[in-house]
């Protein structure tokens, strides 16, 4: 809890200048004494101080003379920490698929938004910062987990935006951004209603838009220097918005999951020229050493791994795997898959690729407990540190003002009793610009929402009927999701045009991961894999059709005032499967 | 020339970054006292095959084996090449149609190394396949030539100095015939008549952008100041096909569309390679040889839908009587095992001969590919791409026992990771045997 707001109830009473001047002022200078200070990874003061003036840290060691008027906060048996950076996250971001139907029946996401307006996945000019709207619960969430700083990254889209660095102080947006634009991301997503609705055209459309992007600068410098003879150069938005990151002048922060993923993103970004860039997500990095080692770029890595169903090579056993009863081998042959997703940022440094970490998907409380898992697999604490403060400082171009607890850079600093990777370690003070915040105990578990799925507390019970609607590539279809609970386990029903599909699968929190065998009419018979968020009477998320498609869907609790779905109103039939 | 697009797939750039990962070491063999089915030579009794470094080093029935090349007894057994499916979507992700625009030649497939029909076409004696875009678009984008290697990573699927290949379709599915959307959510062309119009669009624009390079580089040639003109992947794709640089397979079934399409390649001075499904092939089949179009059709599939219905199981014969390169492909991951059922019709509906039955799963799709100078027959030179059969292929009973790609046995019936054997103990093929 932030001291300024302690007393808000009592300054509602008094007059707003007195409340303005409150706010305007809030001490940003202290003496941390007594502590045990881990200045930077490897780099211990036993007991010191850390001197805070200003927002800044004035002074931190063993021999530190504290002035006068200065707050003096003993923290003996407690050690004070650079500020956890979660690189990227969309925390306070709006999604970028638009909510609503799709499929090529409905209106572009272009329309919807406005005439002028571009659709949110080709969105390249607009930065994070501009439309960040993080809730107080959102903020004090990621404080109590220790996270003074975030990367603000899109989730999806292909040209969703870019990156903006905000320190969580709080207050009015403008105030909390530290940098921004940091870099352009791209992401190998889907359009609805529109080019490239499809994984393999956003790679085309990516190459593409880099290329005119590069070629339209050209152009313009051509006619700046003979605009008699050249020709007038045309004005794309979008492409002058990537014009920074395609002539290498602003980084590219590349989003990708799965192994063959990162090894095409890659080979785009050698292909249009791009040197300056980040893989963001990672997650199966671990089978691609080789491609990041020669490719010699930093990677902030996914904590949030994908379902063991869904990694590369897993689709075969599973394909095979007995439909009913238990199944000791697979289950071995899961935790193997497991073991190696949360060794993936071992693996990564090991094998001396610079690495941050991403809580994109995650609660912060699971951020910091994914990186005590990281450690467990065996990331050397010191690394894991390093990862979450001067790596991600650096990528996103604050080294010099963040990442440590050396004097000129701004005071973000946590204050932990135990180890902060620790899974007992208690957050009990944060300080952001030099700002403190108390973190009461327990607020740290479960406190805050869900990154990137619309900030809300997430959860309910996946239990009950569900309507909805898929976008698949061939049109949008209705469809009806029925589930019964028992534990975490889930059984249930699927029914859409093309028949029942039976299910069953399992809810952890507010996810829920439901699996079948589909067998349309004259077809051959159809893995599905469903993984979904419930937010209270929200389902989101997707349907995989095993070596088909993988169809995004939102669904809502089917309850009063919920009307069925009508049968497919502008249903377009597809090709897929039909010769 | 215009050849500033590195005239490679994607796959191949990341191939070429990632750096191939070591293959192992292939296997010297030799298949010695089997019937040897040569497809392009006649059929060897009691042949030898011998196989030395991933390729074809001898084949007859008087063929030393040279010490320490292993041995596969084929007694009883039949060899053929490996059979070629000239039309499949397997090992494919990121979608199959790029169904919001009709014409998107730039985008390139993308490759799936853990989708178990490449398995599943190896227990089938398949060992190369033209993976291909759906049929939802006037032109879909590029397909990819892959051999089944079983077990390593997807870049190294791609059929190596294979030609690149563009799927074109026709007809219902272009047009969405039966679309149930309102018609003003109908995506242009909704016509037979509005296909022909924008195929001729699209390659008057290209054209006109071939042009404009052409012009660029003579200017260029003056004044070096010049900035060229913008480059357009989907005009290039266009000109690529143009040159024949790319082949164009082209999804049909009516005469009347299978006309229209050559016509408009001729107007544009290009050649379509192969029709695919061509049911009605068999009505325009001299059309198709004097065009110089190759046909890859269904043995017995057809009533499907509307322009699926004036089909008959003497298509493959007649196409093949009349002087066309004929196939028979899958289009399936359930046909893609047993290819070589679907070829033994061609000696029931028609009369064909045994060996050109099988040349329509051998050496007739290695040509509609591009790739019949390496696979498609048991030469001296080829590949080691073979098939393995305890009986003649076209027997009812007959099932493959082993196949090889490039020498190496990726299917072992002895030792196949079959359904019954994965039950009871799980090989693990994911992380740990991955380097």
């Amino acid at each position: 809890m932030r001291w300024t707001r302690l007393s808000l109830p009592t300054l509602a009473f008094l007059s707003a200048p007195l409340a303005a001047q409150t706010e305007l002022a809030p001490p940003r200078d202290y003496a941390l004494t007594n502590v045990r200070i881990v200045i930077a990874p490897g780099r211990v003061v036993e007991q010191g101080t850390v001197l805070v003036r200003n927002g800044r840290i004035a002074a931190a060691g063993a021999a530190v003379t504290v002035p006068p008027g200065v707050a003096v906060l003993d923290l003996t048996g407690l050690t004070v920490y650079p500020g956890l950076i979660d690189a990227a996250n969309s925390v306070g971001l709006p999604r970028v698929v638009a909510e609503g139907r799709g499929g090529r029946g409905a209106a572009p996401a272009a329309a919807a938004a406005g005439p002028s307006q571009p659709p949110p996945e080709l969105n390249p000019g607009r930065a994070a910062a501009d439309v960040f709207a993080a809730t107080e619960g959102d903020l004090d969430g990621l404080r109590s987990a220790g996270i003074t700083t975030v990367g603000l990254a899109f989730d999806g889209g292909i040209f969703p935006g870019r990156v903006s660095a905000v320190n969580l102080t709080g207050g009015d947006v403008a105030g909390m951004v530290v940098k921004s634009p940091v870099a352009q991301q791209v992401a190998l997503g889907q359009r609805r209603g529109g080019y490239p609705s499809t994984g393999m055209g956003a790679i085309a459309y990516v190459r593409q838009s880099f290329w005119d992007a590069q070629w339209d600068q050209r152009a313009a410098e051509a006619f700046q220097g003979n605009p008699a003879a050249a020709q007038r150069p045309g004005y794309d938005p979008e492409h002058r918005a990537l014009q920074p990151a395609a002539t290498g002048a602003m980084p590219v922060w590349y989003a990708a999951t799965s192994e063959r993923d990162l090894r095409r993103i890659i080979g785009l970004a050698a292909e249009t020229g791009v040197r300056d860039y980040v893989l963001v997500g990672a997650q199966e990095g671990y089978r691609t050493v080789d491609a990041l080692k020669a490719a010699a770029r930093p990677v902030i890595v996914g904590l949030s791994y994908p379902g063991l169903d869904r990694v590369s090579g897993r689709a075969f056993e599973l394909h095979v795997a007995p439909i009913s009863g238990t199944d000791p081998a697979g289950a071995e042959a899961d935790s193997v898959v497991a073991r190696a997703l949360r060794a993936n940022a071992a693996t990564l440094a090991a094998a001396g690729i610079a690495i941050a970490f991403s809580g994109q998907g995650l609660t912060p409380a699971q951020f910091r407990l994914g990186i005590a898992g990281v450690i467990e697999a065996g990331l050397p604490a010191d690394e894991a540190l390093r990862a979450a403060t001067l790596t991600p400082a650096r990528l996103l171009g604050l080294e010099a003002a963040l990442g440590s607890v050396e004097p000129g850079k701004l005071a973000n600093l946590v204050v932990v009793q135990g180890d902060i990777f620790s899974r007992d370690a208690k957050i009990r003070h944060v300080f952001i610009e030099g700002l403190r915040f108390d973190i009461p105990e327990a607020a740290e578990r479960g406190a805050g929402g869900r990154s990137g799925r619309g900030g809300g507390e997430g959860g309910g019970a996946a239990a009950g009927e569900w309507v909805g609607e898929m976008e698949g590539p061939n049109g949008t279809m209705s469809f009806t999701l029925t589930l019964r609970a028992e534990g975490s386990a889930l059984t249930g029903q699927l029914v859409t045009e093309m028949g029942p599909v039976e299910l069953r699968g399992e809810q952890d929190g507010a996810e829920v991961s439901l699996r079948g065998t589909a067998t349309p009419p004259g077809m051959n018979a159809i893995e599905i894999a469903i993984t979904a968020s419930i937010s209270e009477n929200q389902l989101q998320g997707t349907l995989d059709a095993a070596g088909m498609a993988t169809v995004p869907f939102n669904a809502r609790r089917r309850g009063p005032g919920i009307p069925a779905p009508q049968p497919s109103e502008t249903r377009t039939t597809g090709t897929g499967g039909r010769p | 020339m215009i050849r500033f697009t590195r005239a490679v797939s994607p796959l191949v750039v990341v191939a070429a970054v990632a750096g191939f990962a070591a293959r192992a070491a292939a296997q010297d063999v030799a298949i010695r006292n089997a019937t040897v089915l040569t497809i392009s030579g006649g059929t060897i009794e009691n042949g030898t095959v011998l196989v030395r470094n991933g390729k074809i080093a001898a084949v007859g029935a008087s063929v030393q084996v040279p010490a320490g090349v292993q041995v596969i007894d084929g007694t009883g057994m039949y060899v053929m090449p490996g059979i070629i499916d000239a039309h499949s979507h397997a090992a494919l992700e990121g979608g199959i149609n790029e169904g919001s625009e009709s014409v998107t030649p730039e985008v390139v497939v993308q490759l799936r190394d853990d989708d178990e029909t490449i398995y599943r076409a190896l227990a089938g004696g398949s060992t190369a396949s033209l993976s291909l875009h759906g049929s939802a678009n006037t032109i879909g984008g590029q397909g990819a030539i892959i051999k089944h290697r079983w077990g390593r990573p997807a870049e190294e699927l791609v059929f190596e100095g294979a030609p690149r290949i563009v799927k074109f379709a026709l007809g219902e599915n272009v047009t969405r015939a039966s679309s149930t959307a309102a018609d003003e959510d109908r995506r242009y062309p909704k016509s037979r008549m509005g296909v022909d119009q924008l195929l001729r669009w699209w390659f008057t624009q290209a054209k006109e952008y071939e042009q404009s390079w052409k012009a660029y580089q003579e200017a260029a040639k003056r004044d070096r100041t010049l900035v060229p003109p913008r480059k357009d992947l989907r005009l290039q794709a266009l000109v690529d096909i143009v040159h024949g640089d790319i082949l164009v397979h082209a999804h049909s079934y009516r005469a009347d569309e299978i006309l229209m399409l050559m016509r408009v390649a001729e107007d544009f001075g290009f050649r379509i390679n192969t029709f695919q499904h061509v049911l009605e092939g068999y009505k325009v089949a001299d059309e198709l040889a004097k065009h110089g179009a190759m046909a890859s059709t269904f043995a017995e599939m057809w009533a499907y839908k509307v322009e699926a219905a004036d089909a008959i199981p003497h298509n493959m014969a007649i196409m093949s009587a009349r002087g066309v390169v004929v196939s028979v492909n899958s289009d399936s991951g359930e046909r893609i095992r047993r290819l070589y059922q679907e070829a033994a019709m061609g000696m029931k509906y028609g009369g064909m001969s045994e060996n050109d039955a099988l040349k329509m799963i051998t050496l007739n799709p290695a040509k509609q590919l591009g790739v019949a100078d390496r696979v498609g027959s048991i030469e001296v030179g080829k590949d080691a791409d073979l098939a393995i059969f305890n009986g003649h292929p076209f027997a009812p009973a007959s099932r493959v026992e082993k196949t090889l790609v490039d020498g190496k046995v990726l299917f072992d019936r002895e030792t196949a990771m079959t359904l019954e054997k994965l039950l009871q103990s799980r090989p693990r093929t994911t992380t740990e045997d991955r380097p």
